[in-house]
Formats: C-alpha cells, sequence, structure tokens
C-alpha cells in the first residue's frame, strides 16, 4: 500500500484542474451520434494515455467508431472501467445559451453536449486511470479502460464487439460513471424495447383530401402507444427494497416526479417521418418509438401490447416492428461484495451512505452483466441530457473522480 | 369563318401522328417538381416552335426553370392567352407504374405518363392549336399568345406570376388553359390555397424519462395540432352568387369521376391534407421540435388569412397557442362570370365537337388562370380527363387529347374572329 485513500482524494484535490480541463477537452470533441464517429476523441485519449506511457488498442469495426482499451499490472483480479465517447445530437445549436462543443464553465457548472452522459463520468474514469498508474501502486492484479464508440446507438459496434471478440477484456468487476448522482449507487436498469410504426395509404392530390391520412393514422396511434405507460413490471425479490428506496429518493431534477418509471414501461416517440411535400397525400409515415421495459418484461411484449390496442381502435393497419437492438432488464445485487465496496467509497466521500438505485435508461453495463461481471454505475447527477444546456456541476465531476479512483485501487491494489 | 374552322379541324385530323408524336415527346422529358427543372423540356419546345418558324421569348427568372412565350396574330386589337405549364408533380414510386413514367407510350387508346393529365397533354394540345393556327398562316383580329410556364405545381410565382408582374403586355383580355377539366365541363371556377407550416417546440430530454405530455415532447404536441386541424376540414363558408348556382351539377359531376367519386363535398369546404411531418432526431431523445406541412383548400367566399385565422383560434381554445405556425404560399380562391364570353365560346366549340354541351363548373384543384383573373381577366379551363393525377399510371385517353385540341382552335378562331372580315 503506497498511498492511502485520503492521500488519493487529496491528489486528486490538487489535480481538480487538470480533472476539470481533461474533461473540457474531452467535451469539445463533437461525437455527435449519429453520425457517431469518436475518431478525434479517441485519438486524444490515446494520446493522453501514450504521455503517460501506456499504450491502447485500437479497434474500429465500422468507419468512424474508434473504441480504444489500455491496461497495465496483469493477471487477476481484473478491475475495469468502461465509458462511452459518443454523444446524443446536439440539435440546433442557437437553442443553446452556449456553444454546445465549448466546455463552458458558469456557476460552478461545466456545460456542454455529452458532459453528464457521460463525458464527466468517462473523464473521472480517465483521471482516475492516468492517476493510479502515474502514482505507481505495485498492483496485485490489473486494471483496464475501455473507452467505446456506438453506446448511444446500440453498443453493437462499440462494448458488445469487444468483449465478443475479446474474451480476455471480460473482467471480474467494472465500473461505468454514466450519470446517475454521487448520492446512489446504480445497481440495474430496465430493458430496452424500440419499436417502429408504419402506417401506409394512397398517394394522392392533396386538394381532396378530408385531412384523415398515414400521416394522421400515425397520430392517433402514437396517442394510443403511449398508453403503454400505465402497464406494470414484476420486481425481483432483492431489488424490492432497492425500487422503494429509489423511489423515495428519486435521483435529480430530471426525475422528479418519474417514480413510476421504476416500475411501468416508459415511452418515447422519438422519431416521425412522413409524406414528401404538401399538397401530396403521403404514401408512408413512420414512427419510432423507445419503450424500456420494467423488470419482469421481456422486448417482445411491447409488440404484442401495442397491436392489441391499434387493432382495438380499428387502426391494425399499421405495421409494428421490434427493431433488432433490445435488452432485458438486468442487474448487479446490491448484496454483491463489489456493490459495497462501491457504496463504501462513494458514503467516505459524500459524507453520509448513499442509496442502491436502478435506473431507467440503458447502458453498456448490460453486456458485462450479460456475462456475470459485476457492474456498477457510479456517475455525476445529470442536467438537460438530450435536451439543451446540459451541465453537470464541477463538484460531483471531482467526487465521482475520487470515488472511481478508490474503487479501483482498493479492487487491484496489494492486500492491506 | 365556318370554312376557316373546318380548314383548321381537318388539319388537325390529317396531322394527328405529328400531334400524339408530340405529346409523348413532351412527357419523355421529366419535369418533376420539386426539382422543378424544366430545361430539357423548355429546350425541345423551343425547338419545335423555332422550326416553325415562329418567335419565342425565353425567361427563367428562377434558373432552370424556363417560361416560354411566342405571340403571332395583329397588336392592338383583343389578345388571348393559352396558358399552360411544363412541370408536374414528382414520380414517388416508378415501380409501382405499369409504364414507364417517362414513356409517354400510347397504349389500348390512353396515353401514358407522369404528367400526362396535368398537365402536359393539355399544355400540348395549346401548343398544338397554336402550331396549327400558325402553319395555316389563318388571318387573326388580334394577337394570340402561348405562355408555357414552369413552377406552376410550386405556386407560380416563379411563373405565370413573374410573367405577369414583369411583362404586363402579356396579361391578354381573355386566357384559354387545358388543365384537366374534361371535355364535358368547362372549369370557371377554383378553390384557394393556404399552405401552413407548423412548427411545435417542447422541452426534450432523455427517452428513458417517460415524457409523453405535450409539452415535453413536440411530436405529442404535434399530434394533438394535426387532430385540432383535421376538425377544421369540411367547414364551409357562403359562395358566392355567380357561382353559388354550380354548386349541385358540380358535385354531381365530381362523383361520377374515377378520382372525385366520394371527395364531391370539397367543392364548397374546407379540405386539408397533411402532407409532411419531420419531427425528431432520435428515437432514444425526446423531440424538442417538429414540423408539418398543411394544405388547406378554400373555396370562393373564404380568404386566405381567414384560414388561417380559424386555424390560430382552434389551437387558442385547445391551450396551444404557443405552436408556431406560419403562412407560406397562398392562393385566393378565384372564379370567372360563366356569361364571360371565352366561357361561352368555349361552350359552343366544346358542343360542335363532341356533340353535347358542356356544363360549367366549380374545381377544386387550383391552376395558374387565377393570376389572370386577380387581375380582371376572364379565364376558362377546358381538358382532358385525367386518370391517377398525381399517382403512378397517370393517363388519358387518346381521344380527349384530340377533343380538347380542336376545341380550344376553334375557341381561338372565334375569339380572334379570324377570317370575320
Amino acid at each position: 500500500m503506497e498511498i492511502s485513500f485520503q492521500g488519493l482524494w487529496a491528489e486528486i484535490e490538487r489535480r481538480r484542474e487538470w480533472v476539470v480541463d481533461l474533461c473540457r477537452e474531452i467535451v469539445r470533441h463533437p461525437t455527435e451520434n449519429p453520425p457517431g464517429s469518436t475518431i478525434s476523441c479517441a485519438d486524444f485519449v490515446a494520446a493522453q494515455l501514450a504521455d503517460a506511457g501506456l499504450e491502447c488498442h485500437v479497434f474500429e469495426p465500422q468507419p468512424g467508431l474508434r473504441s480504444l482499451v489500455s491496461s497495465f499490472g496483469e493477471g487477476s483480479p481484473h478491475f475495469m472501467f468502461n465509458g462511452h465517447m459518443d454523444v446524443f445530437p446536439a440539435d440546433d445549436p442557437r437553442l443553446w445559451d452556449d456553444p454546445p462543443f465549448e466546455g463552458v464553465i458558469r456557476n460552478g457548472r461545466l456545460y456542454g453536449r455529452g458532459v453528464a452522459d457521460m463525458k464527466g463520468g468517462f473523464t473521472a474514469s480517465l483521471a482516475s486511470f492516468l492517476l493510479i498508474r502515474q502514482l505507481r501502486p505495485r498492483l496485485r492484479g490489473r486494471i483496464s479502460f475501455m473507452a467505446v464508440a456506438d453506446e448511444e446507438t446500440g453498443g453493437l459496434w462499440g462494448t458488445q464487439w469487444i468483449l465478443e471478440r475479446h474474451p480476455d477484456l471480460v473482467p471480474d468487476a467494472c465500473l461505468i460513471g454514466e450519470p446517475c448522482s454521487p448520492d446512489a449507487v446504480r445497481v440495474g436498469e430496465k430493458g430496452i424495447s424500440w419499436i417502429s410504426l408504419t402506417s401506409r395509404g394512397r398517394s394522392y392530390h392533396g386538394s381532396l383530401a378530408t385531412g384523415e391520412n398515414a400521416i394522421t393514422l400515425l397520430a392517433e396511434a402514437i396517442t394510443i402507444v403511449k398508453g403503454i405507460v400505465k402497464e406494470e413490471g414484476i420486481t425481483p425479490p432483492d431489488l424490492a427494497v432497492v425500487i422503494e428506496d429509489a423511489k423515495r429518493h428519486y435521483l435529480n431534477e430530471d426525475y422528479q416526479g418519474r417514480e413510476w418509471l421504476l416500475e411501468h414501461p416508459s415511452c418515447n416517440v422519438g422519431v416521425i417521418r412522413g409524406g414528401i411535400k404538401a399538397n401530396i397525400a403521403p404514401r408512408e409515415a413512420t414512427a419510432e418509438v423507445d419503450i424500456r421495459i420494467p423488470f419482469g418484461w421481456e422486448p417482445g411484449q411491447t409488440v404484442a401490447w401495442v397491436q392489441k390496442q391499434l387493432k382495438a381502435a380499428g387502426l391494425d393497419g399499421i405495421e409494428v416492428t421490434l427493431v433488432p437492438y433490445a435488452s432485458t432488464p438486468n442487474y448487479t445485487s446490491p448484496r454483491h461484495p463489489f456493490a459495497q465496496m462501491v457504496r463504501r467509497h462513494a458514503t467516505d466521500v459524500m459524507g453520509f451512505p448513499p442509496s442502491f438505485t436502478v435506473t431507467t435508461a440503458a447502458t453498456d453495463g448490460r453486456f458485462f452483466r450479460q456475462r456475470g461481471v459485476p457492474t456498477i454505475i457510479y456517475g455525476p447527477r445529470p442536467n438537460g441530457v438530450g435536451g439543451l444546456n446540459e451541465h453537470i456541476t464541477l463538484e460531483d465531476l471531482i467526487r465521482v473522480t475520487k470515488v472511481h479512483a478508490a474503487t479501483a485501487l482498493e479492487f487491484v491494489d496489494e492486500k492491506r | 369563318m365556318g370554312d376557316e374552322k373546318q380548314r383548321v379541324w381537318a388539319y388537325i385530323d390529317e396531322h394527328r401522328p405529328r400531334w400524339l408524336a408530340l405529346v409523348r415527346e413532351v412527357i419523355r422529358r421529366p419535369s418533376d417538381n420539386p426539382p422543378g427543372e424544366t430545361l430539357q423540356l423548355a429546350d425541345y419546345i423551343q425547338g419545335v416552335l423555332t422550326e416553325a418558324g415562329l418567335p419565342v421569348r425565353r425567361f427563367d427568372p428562377l434558373p432552370g426553370a424556363v417560361n416560354l412565350v411566342s405571340s403571332i396574330g395583329t397588336w392592338g386589337g383583343r389578345h388571348l392567352v393559352l396558358n399552360g405549364h411544363l412541370d408536374t408533380f414528382p414520380v414517388e414510386d416508378p415501380e409501382r407504374w405499369v409504364h414507364d413514367p417517362y414513356s409517354g407510350d400510347v397504349f389500348d387508346g390512353m396515353i401514358y405518363g407522369r404528367g400526362a393529365g396535368d398537365m402536359k397533354g393539355g399544355t400540348t394540345a395549346l401548343l398544338s392549336a397554336f402550331l396549327t393556327i400558325a402553319a395555316l398562316k389563318v388571318p387573326l383580329r388580334g394577337r394570340l399568345t402561348l405562355m408555357l410556364v414552369s413552377d406552376e405545381e410550386t405556386g407560380g410565382r416563379w411563373g405565370t406570376q413573374w410573367l405577369l408582374e414583369e411583362h404586363p403586355d402579356l396579361l391578354g383580355d381573355a386566357v384559354l388553359s387545358a388543365e384537366p377539366s374534361t371535355p364535358q365541363a368547362i372549369n370557371i371556377s377554383e378553390k384557394g390555397v393556404c399552405w401552413i407550416r407548423v412548427r411545435t417546440l417542447a422541452e426534450g430530454g432523455h427517452g428513458g424519462l417517460g415524457k409523453i405530455s405535450s409539452h415535453e415532447n413536440a411530436i405529442v404536441k404535434m399530434a394533438r395540432v394535426l387532430e385540432i386541424a383535421r376538425g377544421l376540414a369540411g367547414r364551409r363558408g357562403l359562395l358566392p352568387d355567380q357561382i353559388a348556382p354550380l354548386l349541385d351539377s358540380s358535385r354531381a359531376f365530381l362523383e361520377q369521376q374515377p378520382y372525385g367519386r366520394g371527395h364531391s363535398w370539397v367543392l364548397d369546404a374546407l379540405s386539408l391534407n397533411i402532407g409532411r411531418i419531420h419531427g425528431g432526431v432520435k428515437i432514444n431523445v425526446v423531440p424538442v421540435s417538429c414540423d408539418a406541412e398543411l394544405d388547406y383548400r378554400m373555396p370562393p367566399g373564404f380568404t386566405a388569412a381567414q384560414v388561417h385565422d380559424l386555424f390560430r383560434q382552434a389551437l387558442q381554445e385547445a391551450g396551444l397557442e404557443d405552436v408556431h405556425s406560419e403562412v407560406w404560399m397562398t392562393a385566393e380562391p378565384s372564379y370567372t362570370s360563366p356569361d364571360a364570353e371565352i366561357v361561352r365560346l368555349t361552350q359552343a366549340n366544346a358542343e360542335a365537337v363532341t356533340g353535347s354541351c358542356p356544363r360549367l363548373q366549380m374545381a377544386y384543384g387550383g391552376t395558374d388562370c387565377r393570376f389572370f383573373r386577380y387581375r380582371g381577366v376572364s379565364a376558362a379551363i377546358y381538358g382532358p380527363r385525367v386518370y391517377n393525377m398525381g399517382a403512378p399510371n397517370e393517363m388519358i385517353t387518346v381521344d380527349d387529347f384530340f377533343t380538347v385540341l380542336k376545341v380550344h382552335a376553334g375557341t381561338i378562331l372565334e375569339y380572334l374572329g379570324a377570317g370575320d372580315s
């Protein structure tokens, strides 16, 4: 044991500015997905690793979708940080108070697209990884940092692709800085069921139209589909307390009043497209709906539910299909030692014991959990994810960095 | 004059293969709008006119969207304008066409192709009538102008409207159009157009948050807006006295047409097409904006401003006054008196060619004739019956094409008092 956790945290306090600057640099690489290219960000990260004398393996299974993995130490236990570099699209930058890719700091907050999801947590992992490397403790095992592309559009070319082809990279535990909140340790997540709805009509001159067409029928269908949020899930016994707890302290302003999401499907009509021109009746209109299913649901259930409701409303002409990107709800038991370890460090950093929680958004954590790897999410409190003026507090960034660094160190450090 | 007309009709009959070849060549030159480029077609027609020794003026205020004007006869007397457009609806799905949409195939008495009915058949009929009168050197007691425009399908701003604004001498005293009507009808009244772009804004956010209310999700809000927009469809106003008597027969007639069955209510009511919707960027992001394009058509008695006001009012009643809407293309309704000379002459010539007197009719589709009517010029529309307008397998009959050609030629002769000395 070369340094104590207290010493580690003091070191992080001393390097506060370095951590913040690192995060701003990362935000300045516009990795919007779509299109999803992570090249510039990955190269920046690789350069940081190289400066610390670390090599990395670069993967680019699809042009532009560049991921990398870097490790030091060897054998087991094998601890891994995982984080994604791609971010949501910024929408119209003019709608933002500040340019979305500049990393503006105001009132102790860092603004930018992706800073919450998840370049803040990503930075906490990267900074921890670099710091531990620099402090050169004698490792008992191995520590890895995996920076991936393609999380926002499914992970099939990022985390999933790497783990499938490199079983040696499947770790003994994984920590991910996805947004959550420093006063909560996230152990599980809902499943994903994306569906698409297609409404078809006959194209004819718009001057004969009554207003009913492929687009308006689809609009009616949307109104029906969102009723799925009234359905319920079935909670596994070891999560019952967690869910009750999560409902009581629901985690951030974005989630206030949304406790129901933990036990019900969510629904987002994310995209709609139809028609080509004002005066032609549209031949086709499509909508894409993102449904997050609660524990107890399987992805295919949503399609059956929607088809049944549409039929009852006389809208069975609308085609419903499951997008081949789906997951079953998954979790790591809060009783698992690794979950307890993260919580212990978070308690020390925060000054009180954080609660365990499960959340609604999916993460690449599912690819680790599917392989039996205990996987915990611990990240900053997000604001404006996917919307405008996304930001985190600098305080959260530092706290998360401390917990990430301490957890990694404890997991791989020599036994004390 | 009777002799002169017989000579003209005989010439048309003798040269049937030439006119049929002409319409095929016109269909073979795609002029889909959008994008609206008509260069290839305009070059071809300009060549045909030039080869016939006729003067052609060419205007393209919108590059690539060409307008052609050719005048013959004597200046100083009355002036008749033949108005036709070169652009067509776009072809959305060529695989659903039995014949290539740009083949101009003639099969089993039908002329197939994009624009065959709207309105390359009619435009070619006007061109053919013009070429016939020029070829026979028919003495005209007035000026005859052939005006072939682009940009009709997207509003006429750079076609007829531009020509009339920039070249007031092209306004004429009366207008003949060959937009589709059917040989049994002359259209003298048309509905107006009010295109509204609507944009909903909402707060957006991460897709996993279950943000399904209108203020959160712009697509959900748009679904409500569309429901409200539909509530105005079918609304009626008060038809002007001169055309009100045409309503019942116009309705009955429209019901008999393959494209009009079940649609005759549109003649005196607001119709609505929601032609395009576009919202959101990604399935798992709550959309902050959604756009839709609405196409309302209003009968005479309404103005575009009134339609937009009705829409705004309905939004307000639903608590959706924060929805943005913008009127971006309008055409006021227009009509010509049933007693106008050009209408009566067209009626008489149609009766002479077809054996039955065509009825005067209210139409639902907009035409460039409105730009003349706004300026006090009478306009009569007489064109072929169109099958599958704006849809795959658009076609007209060969018979209709020739009927329209002969009726227009006869009407021109009488309006310009040809040989009437």
